[in-house]
């Protein structure tokens, strides 16, 4: 053996026997194709990023330095070079074009935004756009299905981001206002811009440039033929379009009229008719920009609805703002609000907004009866409307408790109960610097003491199971998912807290004998736990790691009897035909589940094995001729195969040909 | 300090590729590609793509390239971002990894490479031998696994596994005591201790 092996303490016969095992194990030998298919994969991926931020910083760092070093030593030419740098910063800034106090006015739904960090070490993540919140240069909105955002750019400029659509915020200022839609649609009022006043929308494909009017952008991307198309729609006044590869041929587009910019060509404007859509997101758009008044510091109120079952019509004074989960800004003073949604009772209040509240308001609405008093219209001769509950809000107090409708006004910012306790701050410091023994700690005081309501324990309790995981401790873990689950109320979260705990002993814990008891736990607990299909699989699997061969061959039996319809199920029988034949040596039952692979799952991945193997069965059963007939088979099927060799062998090299 | 194919010494390869020299790239993808292809295969195993692995490690090692500071030779930074790439996609995967029982990880090359006609049972147990090695790398802790891949099959020592992995040279023999210990009594089947 080699020296080095001297090296190490503990050095014995059997770690140089168990050194010379691992070292058999060798990966497959790629061939060159793959080796140029990997290398293309590499540079194609490598092109398509953006240059690392860290690079230019380092070389900045390494130019800055020096000077740095320099200007320490005389204090003289330091201080000169500071009033220098100075100046030039101060300069910078005074002939900089001023920010603009853009907010978001409305948003309905899930809309998210993203605030581009400065360090490419920074974290980022996407946060909850929260309504009167200022929109910022280098902030990516985006909105999910069923979801919109207004945004008030200015005073009579905003733009209303449609469903499912993204929007970065590329430049913000007095002079230019320059937005790149990644996906999506965006409904744009633009009021007239001064000379030298630039209001610009990219796309992937295109650019639009705008002098003062309303239009509508869409984005639509076609992955599977790697194509983009920009849609504009120009409803007032005139937009010019380029595609960005020759952004100096711009078309101008008036209003009525539509323009498209499929990869990189521009097609011939058509007249368009009043488009439904757009237009109702204008008129939202333009409610919304009515109330933005940038110089008055937004004297509005802001007015959370939300609703169970969410998705019902909001109206605010008989206008139609939007649909629920819905916040929006309002002016102050008393306002009517109304709901709408199919088969349920219509539902209106009257609400109190203040500029320096903020008002949530949450209703469940009752579903309409199956039988509704009809009312007697034929002898009135008009349809009497039946009058409708009357709700007003003025203040915390005055806060009304109704079966149907909880409504709360809460002071601006305010400060949930974990988060404002010093040992959850200080936890989470902790934690973020690292130190997760620490976090454990503080969490753990926290737990201690009283009055904390379930929701709390449940959060605080998460979070220890969170640091336990970082600092390695699964059996902490797993004792607290135990404590939550003993907590939490619901079947679904009792499923997952399960799953969990199971997942830990199996991965990290390996205390398959427990594993073993809390899946057939699982399974007559969740009958119909969304992890059951994969329990199966788990115990089988635990059970002929636990050298039960036997039990894994009848877990497989059920899975499959169980799940019979699964996609997947293909591994399954495999896997049973795998366990019946190599540890079990029943080779009539192997052949049977090898069959039925190949008869089912003729695409399966598994096929070539199964009918190599099901051969292999049939020859030790001492069914030579038939077992000859199945290697012929496989030969003939997979003249290239991995078992070839071995199929020669028992054939005759003449035969396998 | 190792050296390319080609005559160019190390230092100003890397010196090119930071400056996008394509030809340099492909260069150094080429002397790097099979040190990095074995070690995310020892390290993953036949059940994950690897070939995905060894994208993200290149990748990693082309945008990381210009904040190499050379406190380390390119041999132990490469071993260094492969591992902890390969790290990465063990944790990320962790969830959806699933136990397979019948995986054989590429046993049909042992046949391939057997011509001999009563080779059948041999390779047959040779694959046998090959599945429960992978399984019980597969069973051991990333760290574990590292200091076992790099010591016994990559042929690194004490010290330049410590300098890899940044940890003390103690630690890493502890690590190589336990991963070894445990390996035994999972493969003792087929060890005649």
């Amino acid at each position: 053996m080699s020296k080095r092996h001297l090296q190490t303490p503990g050095n014995s016969p059997s770690s140089e026997q168990l050194g010379e095992l691992l070292r058999t194990l060798t990966p497959p030998r790629k061939t060159e194709g793959e080796w140029d298919h990997l290398r293309e994969g590499v540079f194609e991926a490598l092109d398509c990023r953006a240059p690392a931020r860290s690079s230019h910083t380092q070389s900045t760092l390494s130019f800055i330095l020096p000077w740095i070093t320099f200007i320490r030593r005389p204090s003289v030419v330091s201080a000169v070079l500071g009033i220098i740098v100075l100046s030039v910063i101060t300069s910078y800034y005074a002939g900089r074009p001023g920010d603009i106090p853009a907010v978001v006015l409305r948003t309905q739904g899930e809309a998210q935004v993203l605030s581009k960090g400065q360090s490419s070490g920074e974290h980022r993540w996407w946060k909850q756009t929260e309504v009167s919140s200022p929109v910022r240069q280098n902030q990516v909105f985006q909105t999910g299905e069923n979801a919109s955002l207004s945004l008030g750019l200015e005073k009579a400029t905003g733009l209303e981001l449609a469903a499912s659509s993204a929007l970065g915020i590329e430049e913000l200022n007095t002079e230019t206002i320059s937005l790149f839609l990644y996906r999506g649609s965006v409904t744009a009022e633009v009021s007239p811009r001064d000379e030298g006043q630039e209001f610009v929308i990219t796309t992937p494909n295109a650019e639009l440039r705008v002098v003062g009017t309303a239009f509508r952008v869409d984005v639509e991307l076609d992955t599977e033929e790697n194509d983009v198309q920009t849609l504009l729609t120009v409803m007032r006044g005139e937009v010019t379009m380029a595609t960005r590869l020759n952004v100096d041929q711009a078309v101008a587009i008036k209003e009525g009229h539509r323009l498209v910019s499929r990869g990189t060509n521009l097609q011939r404007p058509q007249r368009v008719f009043e488009e439904e859509d757009a237009m109702r997101e204008l008129r939202g758009l333009r409610r919304a920009l009515s109330r933005f008044e940038p110089e008055n510091k937004i004297p509005l109120g802001l007015l959370r609805v939300t609703s169970q079952p969410p998705g019902a019509e909001v109206y605010v004074d008989g206008t139609p703002e939007g649909t629920t989960p819905l916040a929006l800004l309002l002016s102050e003073g008393d306002r009517k609000l109304s709901l709408n949604y199919l088969n349920y009772e219509p539902f209106d209040t009257t609400v109190l907004v203040q500029s320096d509240t903020d008002g949530k308001i949450g209703i469940r609405l009752d579903q309409k009866s199956a039988i509704e008093e009809q009312p007697d219209s034929a002898e009135s001769g008009r349809t009497t409307v039946p009058e409708r509950p009357q709700r007003t809000v003025k203040t915390r107090k005055q806060e009304e408790k109704r079966d149907k409708v909880s409504i709360e006004v809460v002071e601006k910012d305010p400060v949930p109960e974990l988060i404002s306790r010093v040992e959850y701050q200080r936890a989470n410091k902790a934690k973020n610097r690292g130190d997760y023994s620490e976090a454990l700690a503080q969490l753990e005081l926290l737990l201690e003491q009283a009055r904390l309501s379930d929701n709390d324990r449940l959060q605080i309790l998460d979070e220890i199971v969170k640091t336990a995981k970082r600092l390695g401790d699964y059996n902490r873990a797993v004792r607290e998912l135990e404590k939550m689950y003993a907590l939490v109320d619901t079947g679904r979260k009792k499923d997952i807290l399960l799953w969990e705990m199971i997942t830990i002993k199996v991965d990290r814990l390996r205390t398959y004998h427990e594993v073993e008891m809390d899946l057939v736990e699982y399974m007559v607990t969740q009958p119909n736990g969304i992890w059951r299909y994969e329990a199966y699989q788990k115990l089988a699997e635990v059970q002929y790691l636990l050298d039960k061969p036997r039990a894994a061959a009848r877990t497989y039996e059920k899975l499959i009897q169980k799940f019979g319809r699964e996609e997947d199920l293909d591994a399954a029988l495999y896997a049973l035909a795998h366990v019946l034949r190599h540890d079990l040596k029943i080779y009539e039952e192997a052949v049977r589940w090898y069959s039925r692979l190949i008869k089912e799952f003729p695409r399966s991945t598994h096929l070539e094995d199964a009918v190599f193997w099901r051969a292999e069965c049939l020859w030790k059963l001492g069914r030579i001729s038939q077992a000859n007939e199945e290697f012929r088979k496989y030969a003939e099927l997979f003249p290239q195969g991995r078992w070839r060799q071995a199929v020669r062998q028992h054939l005759g090299p003449a035969a396998a040909q | 300090m190792s050296r390319s194919k080609s005559a160019m010494p190390i230092e100003q390869l890397i010196e090119r590729c930071i400056r996008g020299d394509r030809k340099c790239q492909l260069m150094l993808f080429d002397t790097y590609k099979a040190k990095v292809h074995g070690i995310a295969w020892k390290m993953l195993g036949p059940r994950f793509d690897v070939d995905d692995a060894v994208q993200e490690i290149f990748i990693n090692l082309f945008q990381s390239l210009p904040t190499f500071k050379w406190l380390c030779s390119v041999d132990t930074w490469v071993y260094r971002l492969s591992l902890k790439t390969c790290t990465d996609h063990l944790r990320r995967k962790y969830r959806k990894r699933k136990v397979d029982i019948t995986a054989d990880g590429g046993e049909a090359e042992l046949f391939a490479a057997d011509e001999s006609p009563e080779a059948t049972t041999t390779s047959v147990e040779r694959k046998e031998l090959r599945q429960q090695l992978i399984m019980a790398l597969d069973k051991l802790t990333t760290e574990k696994r590292q200091v076992v891949v790099l010591f016994e099959m990559e042929g690194k020592t004490i010290e330049e596994i410590a300098e890899i992995i940044q940890a003390p040279p103690g630690t890493i023999k502890s690590r190589l005591f336990h991963g070894r210990n445990e390996l035994k009594s999972h493969l003792k089947r087929y060890m005649d201790l």
